[in-house]
């Protein structure tokens, strides 16, 4: 069975011009997402901003309230859930996020934000067992818990911020991390550092990942499995060294040939034109069809493309992928 | 003579703390017509360096301590304001990481590159220039455009408005500090493509600052990458990247996460990025080096040309025999 899985989730936000007036439209940044994560296995989600990939990861984590669908944890509904219950619950699921200076209180220990979560949910409820707790978690994601624990945020460095963030999320022992751009904020060579930490803790501890990023390197590198979003929905699902090595969507073609690498060639490169459209009125038919290269008239932006299997785990949104060799480049 | 020729470049920033040297001996030069990119992470001096050209930086806090930055032969530092506003701008323009806080929120885009047209072309027609460097930067439809505000425009189309913003003047350099780091990857290869083109077509030469080394890569004919202030490798790009000779250039050649790459660990540099005014005494690179050995922790290494147009500072080079020069 699976840890996580999503069935049918929709997020819409109303845009009104005043506080008070009627709701002009709804932006629909999540529209009918089904994904599900087995437990020890990382899931790539990538897609260009507003695609929707960071709602979602936060309905999932019931930071934002879906306007439809179904969450399930461990086979348990979560959508729902409120109170006591939701509190419970949320045990389970943690989140990092991307701004390691943002999402750290200024004026707490290091010691303290990470014994925070524990005081909420009432554990290790007596001092000296807290503390040691504290300083495990902080060994555990390569931080000296004897100086670090009484310092505060602004005397580390991003990568070191987010370490202690990653810190904060274990110490409830979560079954689901939901990485939201972890790492986009640190330099380079920083980077890696965290990359590995994430992979060396899910090994050791056994969590499932969602590891949010458009940096499509670090999420196949990291991820058993990537899932690509455009406008809302998911577009392709593949493990990821069939994703990016035989994409078969024209978006998800499009997005790695983009990708700008060292010792690779700008010719035969796809470049997109034009922007993403809103998602406050996404284009009929295929969402992609106003900027792909292959699209036919009065198919794809007539019809909308179900997602549906091409090969093991490889599920494709696109009429024209898999019946067609309309593939547009060899990459 | 070069276009841009920076000799020793020492810039400081003072504050309450006391006063810290944040570019520390950077020397380049850049020809008419050519792309130089500039690489390295965050705090290593790379957009002080290019604020520097056109004297952009507030004094205080900061201050020009040393050494001289030339266009076309003449010392910036000795210009006055008149000439300085001449050469910010004119000779020299600049598109800078985020386009939306570069923006006049409150005045419709092609007003703000008409200022640059009234200020720096006087004689020429602006409401008909404003079309055509909107066209050149590859703006559909211009005349609405024009007329936008700032907010109507999507990321990469603020981006192009800067770009025709800082081509009004005509520049003989440009100069492009992060210019896609906040765009999406599909529209940073539009963005790259637009400036490879417009360079073919005006011949102006192009300072890329970036942390990104895989853009640097069929961008631009030299590179330099700098750490903690100063320059550690100099070369032509090609050269650099396929066979990079300082062990920080390699570790961070190295770190950069590759698709179908296969590995199951990334190679990350320990440590992290030294705050300006606590560098170790020898190397700057010392604590996070692979390569560190007895001369390194004392001795600050020299940038030395270790083969024809290869400058390296580093007590170890990559190829050489033992790899310790003394």
């Amino acid at each position: 069975m699976s840890l996580l899985r999503v069935e049918g989730l929709k997020v819409h936000f109303p845009v009104q011009p005043g506080l008070f007036s009627p709701v002009r439209f709804w932006i629909r940044a999540v529209d009918g997402v089904d994904l599900e994560i087995d437990s020890g296995e990382t899931v790539g989600l990538v897609g260009e901003s507003g695609c929707g990939k960071t709602t979602l990861g936060r309905a999932i984590a019931r930071l934002v309230e879906p306007t439809a669908g179904h969450v399930f944890l461990e086979g348990a509904e979560i959508t729902g859930l409120h109170g006591s219950a939701l509190r419970d619950v949320r045990r389970r699921f943690q989140m990092i996020f991307q701004d390691p200076h943002g999402s750290l209180n200024p004026r707490m220990t290091i010691g303290g934000i990470v014994a925070e979560p524990l005081v909420i949910h009432g554990l290790e409820r007596e001092r000296g067992a807290r503390d040691r707790r504290v300083a495990a978690l902080l060994e555990s994601v390569g931080l000296d818990p004897g100086s670090a624990m009484q310092r505060y945020p602004h005397e580390f460095s991003g990568g070191q911020r987010q370490r202690i963030g990653i810190a904060r999320a274990l110490a409830l022992e979560p079954r689901l991390l939901v990485c939201d751009e972890p790492v986009s904020a640190l330099d380079v060579s920083v980077q890696a550092q965290i990359v590995n930490l994430l992979q060396d803790l899910q090994d050791r501890l056994g969590i499932s990942l969602l590891f949010i990023a458009h940096d499509l390197a670090v999420v196949e590198h990291i991820s058993h499995r990537v899932v690509v979003m455009y406008l809302g929905k998911i577009v392709e699902v593949a493990p990821s060294r069939v994703l990016v090595g035989s994409p078969r969507h024209p978006y998800t073609q499009a997005l790695i040939s983009a990708v700008p690498e060292i010792n690779r060639t700008t010719e035969n490169r796809i470049v997109l034109e034009g922007d993403v459209p809103s998602p406050a009125s996404p284009p009929s038919g295929c969402a992609f069809h106003t900027r792909c290269p292959i699209a036919e008239k009065g198919r794809c932006d007539g019809v909308m493309p179900e997602l549906r299997q091409i090969g093991p785990g490889h599920f494709v949104a696109c009429h024209l992928a898999g019946d067609s060799p309309k593939t547009i480049v060899g990459l | 003579m070069a276009l841009l020729e920076i000799d020793n470049l020492a810039v400081d920033f003072v504050s309450d703390t006391g006063r810290v040297r944040v570019v520390d001996g950077v020397s380049l030069r850049l020809e008419a017509g050519r792309t130089l990119c500039l690489v390295g992470e965050s705090g290593s001096g790379k957009s002080v360096t290019a604020l520097s050209i056109a004297r952009l930086l507030q004094t205080p806090p900061a201050v020009y301590a040393g050494g001289e930055i030339r266009l076309e032969g003449r010392n910036v530092f000795t210009l006055n304001q008149r000439e300085l506003c001449a050469v910010r701008g004119g000779m020299v323009g600049y598109v800078f990481q985020e386009p939306a806080a570069s923006l006049n929120p409150v005045m419709r885009v092609g007003r703000q590159i008409e200022e640059s047209l009234l200020l720096h072309r006087p004689g020429c027609d602006p409401g008909q220039e404003v079309i055509r460097l909107l066209k050149l930067c590859g703006i559909p439809a211009p005349e609405l455009r024009a007329r936008d505000f700032p907010f109507q425009l999507s990321g990469g189309m603020q981006q192009r408005v800067m770009i025709a913003m800082a081509l009004a003047a005509q520049p003989r350099l440009l100069v492009a500090d992060e210019p896609t780091t906040a765009l999406d990857v599909t529209i940073q290869a539009q963005i790259l493509d637009l400036l490879r083109d417009l360079q073919r077509q005006l011949g102006m030469a192009i300072l890329l600052i970036t942390h990104n080394l895989a853009i640097v890569d069929g961008m631009s004919d030299d590179m330099a990458v700098m750490y903690a202030g100063q320059i550690v490798e100099l070369g032509p790009t090609a050269a650099v990247l396929r066979k990079p000779l300082h062990p920080y250039t390699a570790a961070l050649i190295q770190s950069v996460p590759r698709l179908q790459a296969g590995a199951r660990r990334l190679t990350a540099i320990p440590g992290t990025v030294p705050q300006p005014g606590q560098y170790s005494a020898g190397c700057r690179f010392y604590p996070r080096c692979p390569q560190a050995r007895p001369p390194c922790d004392t001795q600050p290494p020299e940038l030395r040309e270790v083969k024809p147009g290869r400058w390296v500072r580093s007590w170890y080079v990559a190829g050489e025999e033992s790899g310790v020069v003394p």
